[in-house]
């Protein structure tokens, strides 16, 4: 099966190619530069830019596939969650392209596509549902944080998100409290791989809650208060690289320890981390260790598909349309919401 | 050739589609461009764009493969709707070999205005803020021009140009002039257009609505200065 993928959930415009598990062609536009200079996403400006992007990537994704729009078995679109604007754009190109092509078109959540990201591995990249057991999913990024548990490939049931801020919003609010450029969290862990996790200690929020939800936003406040207690810290580059690994490791040690206290009281085998978080090493280094002293296989989304990609749209596209998923109606809307079953 | 004209810059909706000469014959001789069909919402929550064009097309008995050509409308209006349209448009040309184009719904407008009526007219819109989107025309016997052209203009000033004479006209005019003269953007007037700007058809991915706004968000402080170790 061949599927071409649009994605424009946030603030990357991409398109990918996906046959029979494999992903030959993905194209991704990041607007990451263009946001800098506000330190953050602005709607507007992003839907701009998918509006100038969007057929250029596709273009460029089918022209690198070597493949004919005539050739795909189906479209797919990411339907939500994400920012309206940005959906919109993604979705009604798509519904024109499948209509005028007369193909199917499906809508993915953009959570549940980063939920089975972690199987796409390899050279070239292809999904290894062969190697599917139980497990228990970390979702991760600026938009979201989720435990998920896969009782099997497409069954899957929301433990557990976030009451308040994202595990990535998280750091991207600490990081401009501290002045890093944007997006912070990727400097937070530059900057924190510098320094002593331990230099000063943070509350880790909700970790012995009996529950599998997460919260940042407090967190948050206390490394405020911290700042505004201590401003001396920033001036010199240890105790700010401490500060960077200790706030890293508030957060980090909070998703590992409830990510594997699931995994083991649902008897899962492995454990998975994907989203754009899941591109932090203390994150990935922690999640590492604490798989193997609880004997539990780990899958990590490889880096280029923890960010926002179309790849990872087609792929589950495609096991979805294998699993006899039903095509979208015509006048199908976008689901900025959508929350994950 | 046959047009699907859309025009989302409004609350009501419409879609057309045209069959006319070839756009490479433009001008097109009059009375060569046959409206084949339409589709009207009254609001965007009833718009479903592809149900629309679907229902065209079948209204026409035309496949959709034989559509040739998108004409969208640009506004000034709905920033979303006119989105949308652009979308569609995008989407379309990925798939099929079609031309583009993009139609100011200003233009929209004062042909509609000139196709029923002479002398002064003002095309005020919505531009939120208390702001106009505003252009002045005179429409004659020979069409119309345009004697100010478009421009963001304040509450105070539109009222002020209103006052030089001319009648009002816009899709929600009589909010604010209970004189004025009701008028939507229609697509088959978008289609007709089309045969008219022809030559100055564009990809896609370079339409974009009209933005007479300019927009400005608060930029964040300039990064900290690391201390070097």
């Amino acid at each position: 099966m061949i599927i071409l993928a649009l994605e424009t959930s946030c603030d990357e415009t991409s398109a990918a190619v996906v046959r029979d598990g494999v992903v030959i062609a993905s194209v991704v536009s990041s607007q990451i530069k263009l946001h800098t200079e506000y330190g953050g996403v602005v709607p507007e400006l992003a839907t701009r830019e998918h509006l100038r992007n969007l057929m250029p990537v596709t273009r460029a994704a089918l022209t690198a596939s070597g493949l004919a729009l005539a050739e795909m078995d189906a479209i797919a679109v990411t339907q939500g969650p994400g920012l309206p604007s940005a959906l919109l754009m993604g979705l009604k190109a798509a519904q024109a392209l499948a209509y005028a092509a007369r193909k199917p078109l499906l809508g993915v959540n953009h959570h549940e596509a980063h939920l089975y990201s972690a199987w796409i591995t390899g050279t070239p990249a292809r999904a290894e549902w062969g190697s599917f057991a139980p497990t228990v999913s970390l979702v991760v990024s600026g938009g979201h944080t989720l435990l998920v548990h896969l009782r099997g490939l497409l069954d899957h049931r929301l433990l557990g998100s976030t009451c308040d801020d994202a595990a990535g919003e998280c750091f991207d609010k600490t990081a401009k409290m501290i002045g890093l450029p944007y997006p912070g969290g990727p400097e937070m862990d530059r900057l924190g791989a510098e320094g002593n996790p331990v230099a000063y200690e943070f509350p880790r929020p909700l970790i012995d809650a009996p529950n599998d939800d997460f919260s940042f936003s407090g967190l948050k406040t206390s490394v405020r208060y911290f700042l505004r207690d201590h401003p001396g810290v920033l001036d010199q580059r240890k105790s700010l690289c401490d500060l960077c690994a200790s706030v890293q490791a508030a957060i980090v040690d909070v998703l590992v320890a409830k990510t594997i206290r699931a995994a083991r009281r649902l008897g899962a085998q492995c454990v998975t981390a994907s989203g754009g978080v899941a591109c932090n090493s203390a994150l990935r280094r922690q999640l590492t260790a604490a798989c193997s002293k609880n004997r539990l296989a780990l899958r990590l989304a490889a880096p280029s598909y923890c960010t926002d990609n179309a790849a990872m749209v087609a792929i589950l596209a495609e096991r979805k349309l294998t699993q006899g998923a039903a095509p979208l109606p015509w006048n199908a809307e976008i689901k900025p919401g959508w929350e994950i079953a | 050739m046959k047009i699907l004209a859309v025009d989302f810059s409004t609350n009501l909706r419409t879609i057309a589609l045209l069959e006319g000469p070839s756009l490479a014959t433009t001008p097109a001789p009059g009375g060569e461009i046959h409206l084949l069909a339409e589709q009207h919402a009254s609001s965007p929550q009833a718009a479903c764009a592809l149900d629309m064009i679907d229902a065209a097309l079948a209204a026409a008995k035309v496949e959709r493969e034989a559509v040739e050509g998108l004409a969208i409308g640009l506004g000034p209006g709905s920033y979303t709707g006119i989105r949308i349209a652009i979308a569609l448009a995008q989407g379309w040309q990925l798939a099929r070999p079609v031309i583009t184009l993009g139609i100011s719904g200003m233009d929209c407008l004062a042909t509609q205005y000139a196709a029923q009526a002479r002398g002064r007219f003002w095309v005020a819109l919505d531009a939120q803020r208390g702001d106009f989107y505003l252009a002045g025309g005179e429409a004659t016997d020979s069409g119309w021009t345009w004697h100010t052209p478009l421009h963001l203009a304040s509450g105070e000033e539109t009222r002020a140009q209103l006052d030089t004479g001319g009648v009002p006209i816009g899709p929600e005019i009589q909010r604010w002039f209970p004189h004025g003269l009701i008028l939507h953007p229609q697509a088959s007037t978008i289609g007709r257009l089309a045969w008219k700007l022809g030559p100055m058809m564009v990809p896609a991915n370079e339409l974009e609505p009209i933005y007479l706004r300019e927009i400005s968000y608060a930029k964040a402080p300039p990064p900290r200065q690391i201390p070097v170790a």
